[in-house]
């Protein structure tokens, strides 16, 4: 016999003594138990997702508190202060009492605050007035900082554009020509556009797309519209074609304020000097350059410093800041005036010259 | 990780096989047992006996045969959705078996070992005494794994070495090698001549 015969004979025999199955019995038991591990294989998944759930949702909530910032109150809330030119030099002030809580500086003029309320922008003179630099200072943590300086070269005034990304500012060069410049991004100021006169007083519109802009020659003034492309990787930068120019000649063109709808601008304007007797009023026109329209008609020796056009009245009057005495700003006072002119109320008689006050008094 | 999976296998397969069920349950499994598919309840009344048999020469334990039969049919169970379209689900059933048994004929020589070193005699399945041709099991437990599932698979079942082959998951030709040896190691320890040419195929 052979390996091969033997083992399929010696097999054979050996299966046919093999014991017999219970295959009812078996099938019962492949089932139940093909059941229960399904339902405890259900039940594993589930409690796996319910536990993956939780610590994702652990996560988020863990990652969320890690990204929080942490929320370190100031000293004072930013919106409550108004910056005022004092006697003592430049202040934020609470308007409520009238306390001191910031003093940039003793010489600091010509204040504009960030969107946010947060930082303020403004010029200071050299000692004798060859020339004047930018400054900006954290409303809360006071820190400043010079953002624009050359010998000989002028500042005028700033304004922030309504993302507060850039800040846009005049300058006056040596050879009587003036520039606008932008600081950006944190960088030095770049020139964007080269003026014709004495610009000063930039204003963004409320949408950021145009820079209105005051401008001096000699006793008249403009009103010139500088549209502008915002573009992240080079900054703000003019679009083709000069300024419009949308009113003027008129005296002594200063402060703008850009209606909410960015239809219309608010302005101050008047005599120059300082002498008794001189008169500055408010004045409004249309973006498109018509309907220049003086609102007020103050009595001499009534001057309206500043204007800020409040956003959160149907009737949209003007904040404005006023002293009626002629040359003794110890009695200069913040005032509402109605759309067509007429004086409201007093709002603020901190006895100085308050020169901004937009985070203040933000409708 | 194969190994604890199989130790978690091997422990449930100990309750399926030895726990009887109370009479409720029963009667339940009975009753749900209706809505099982038909086709999968007649592939393993025609499949299960045959399969344990197979096994036993495999593993050489008809209760574990049994329990390795039935995790294959759970799996098969388990997957039924899929395997069910097959042509031949009876065929991956036993792929699974096969490869159950022969990792645990694989823990068994490690078990067997270890007792030996702690002096501890082998035991036998009661129901594996008085089985005929002692000398023919005893040969055949000498055999590797792999060459018992084949002398099985080949001889008993009578298939091709390509579905053998397929079966274990080798090659054909690896297939002849593992009958190859073990023929001529049973040949050897059973005195009996053996041919160069087993189904054809020349060794």
């Amino acid at each position: 016999m052979s390996i091969d015969a033997r083992l399929r004979e010696g097999l054979a025999m050996i299966e046919h003594q093999l014991p017999d199955v219970d295959t009812p019995t078996a099938y019962d038991d492949v089932i139940t138990t093909g059941r229960t591990r399904a339902r405890r294989r259900t039940a594993v998944i589930a409690a796996a997702a319910a536990t993956v759930t939780a610590l994702a949702l652990a996560g988020l909530v863990a990652l969320h508190q890690d990204r929080k910032p942490e929320i370190v109150a100031p000293p004072f809330s930013p919106v409550d202060l108004i910056a005022a030119e004092t006697p003592a030099g430049l202040q934020l002030v609470d308007p409520r009492d009238g306390s001191e809580r910031f003093a940039p500086d003793k010489d600091g003029t010509y204040v504009s605050w960030s969107p946010d309320g947060g930082q303020i922008a403004y010029v200071v003179p050299a000692s004798d007035d060859s020339s004047r630099d930018l400054w900006t200072a954290s409303v809360t943590t006071q820190v400043k900082h010079r953002v624009a300086h050359c010998a000989g070269c002028k500042v005028v005034a700033a304004d922030w554009s309504p993302d507060g990304a850039d800040l846009a500012y005049t300058v006056l060069l040596p050879n009587g020509r003036s520039e606008l410049r932008v600081v950006a991004g944190g960088a030095t100021g770049t020139m964007i556009a080269l003026g014709t006169g004495g610009w000063g007083w930039p204003q963004w519109s409320p949408d950021g797309t145009t820079i209105a802009l005051g401008e001096e020659q000699g006793a008249r003034g403009f009103i010139d519209l500088l549209p502008v492309d915002r573009s992240p990787l080079r900054g703000p930068t003019p679009k083709a074609g000069p300024p419009q120019r949308i009113a003027g000649p008129i005296e002594g063109v200063k402060r703008l304020s850009w209606s909410p709808d960015g239809r219309r601008i608010a302005f101050t304007a008047g005599a120059q000097d300082m002498t008794p007797g001189f008169t500055s009023d408010l004045y409004v026109v249309n973006a498109d350059g018509s309907g220049t329209r003086q609102l007020t008609h103050s009595p001499t020796g009534t001057r309206i410093f500043a204007v800020e056009w409040e956003t959160g009245n149907p009737d949209q009057p003007f904040l404005v800041s006023i002293a009626e005495n002629g040359v003794d700003y110890s009695e200069a006072h913040l005032a509402l005036v109605s759309s067509d002119g007429s004086r409201v109320a007093p709002v603020y008689a901190g006895g100085s010259t308050v020169k901004a006050f937009r985070a203040a008094y933000r409708f | 990780m194969d190994d604890d999976g199989d130790r978690i296998i091997m422990g449930d397969m100990v309750s399926v096989s030895r726990r009887t069920p109370p009479v409720s349950e029963m009667l339940s499994v009975r009753t749900s047992a209706r809505d099982e598919s038909r086709e999968f309840r007649e592939i393993f009344q025609a499949t299960y006996p045959r399969l344990v048999r197979m096994l036993w020469f495999v593993v050489h334990d008809h209760e574990l045969a049994q329990e390795i039969a039935q995790e294959a049919f759970i799996d098969l169970h388990r997957q039924w959705r899929t395997v069910g379209s097959y042509d031949r689900p009876d065929l991956w059933v036993r792929r699974v078996a096969l490869r159950k048994a022969q990792r645990e004929a694989a823990r068994s020589v490690r078990r067997v070992h270890a007792e030996r070193q702690a002096a501890v005699p082998e035991t036998a399945g009661a129901a594996d005494t008085g089985l005929p041709d002692p000398a023919l099991r005893a040969a055949l437990a000498t055999l590797p794994t792999m060459q018992r599932a084949v002398v099985a698979l080949f001889y008993l079942e009578d298939r091709p070495m390509e579905e053998v082959a397929d079966l274990l998951g080798c090659s054909t030709s690896t297939g002849f090698v593992h009958l190859h040896r073990a023929r001529h190691r049973l040949a050897a320890l059973l005195s009996e001549p053996v041919s160069e040419e087993v189904d054809g195929h020349v060794d």
